[in-house]
């Protein structure tokens, strides 16, 4: 919450007649968009059966020092690895049904994904990779339309 | 503690076409009791602030319960889970990563069970977090 003067004087002072306008406040909302490279996007649809497993291929090209958004849908019960050069190893279990998609979803730099189906009957994974960006680089954006308002 | 959450009125909010007949449809989800299927069991919305090495944690987690966890993130972060595998005996742990800016923030994304706790750790200083831990 922002305590302005203004709202200072109206809840806090009480006096109507102390009662001060603030300064118009001018707004703008960009529509900002990465810029994603199609080499730098995987989607991969996989059957995995019961108590195998599944190394994910990376993006052509992509080097383990840049972000990569991974998100993976399943309609069953996967265990997830991914080796990072920045942390310890990560296993997580992702947990889906046929009529509910389990969804795991990380930004990381990945050395290596694995997915691997501990149960009885096989499950599908839907892979979607996407290397990202620099995101604290403006010019890693597209840049859209640009609206400008005023809050009086 | 377990709050409730109108599920469907919120996904049909950020879903739906900005128009008068969606936003009638939105307000007859909320008012229509009979809509069962729209309430979730959440167990927290938090919003979070940490700097680097700075810890958030649930802990004490019930391990057989399902759990799905949604994560906004501006800044970088890092979210250790300590839980078993799928024999239910086996400690595993999860390190998931994730970061992102205010134009974009980093979505982080988890459907899983078998959990005893989840701790964030502030990987820069001034890392802003929204959590909606739900569990089914």
């Amino acid at each position: 919450m922002i305590f302005s003067r203004a709202f200072y004087h109206q809840y806090v002072n009480s006096d109507v007649d102390t009662l001060v306008d603030s300064a118009p406040t001018v707004f703008t909302v960009a529509d900002k968009s990465p810029k994603l490279l199609p080499e730098g996007m995987q989607v991969i649809t996989r059957s995995i059966a019961t108590t195998t497993s599944y190394s994910v291929p990376l993006p052509a090209g992509y080097a383990s020092t840049s972000l990569l958004q991974v998100i993976v849908r399943t309609n069953g019960v996967l265990k997830a690895t991914i080796v990072s050069p920045d942390h310890a190893n990560s296993v997580s279990l992702i947990y889906g049904t046929s009529s509910e998609a389990g969804h795991y979803s990380v930004v990381d730099t990945v050395t290596s994904l694995t997915l691997y189906n501990p149960t009885a009957s096989s499950v599908i994974a839907e892979i979607f990779l996407v290397v990202l960006p620099d995101l604290t680089d403006p010019a890693s954006y597209l840049d859209g339309e640009i609206a400008t308002g005023v809050q009086a | 503690m377990t709050t409730t959450l109108f599920a469907n009125p919120f996904s049909e909010v950020y879903t739906s076409d900005v128009s008068g007949s969606d936003s009638s449809d939105i307000i007859n989800f909320i008012f229509d009791n009979n809509d069962r299927y729209a309430v979730s069991n959440l167990a927290n919305i938090d919003t979070v602030a940490l700097d680097a090495t700075d810890t958030f944690a649930y802990s004490s987690l019930t391990q057989a319960t399902q759990r799905y966890l949604l994560v906004s993130v501006v800044g970088s972060v890092l979210v250790t889970t300590t839980a078993f595998d799928y024999d239910n005996a086996t400690p595993i742990v999860g390190n998931l990563a994730c970061q992102g800016v205010s134009a974009w923030p980093g979505m982080l994304l988890l459907s899983t069970y078998n959990v005893t706790s989840l701790t964030f750790t502030g990987v820069t200083d001034d890392t802003l977090l929204k959590i909606f831990h739900l569990e089914l």
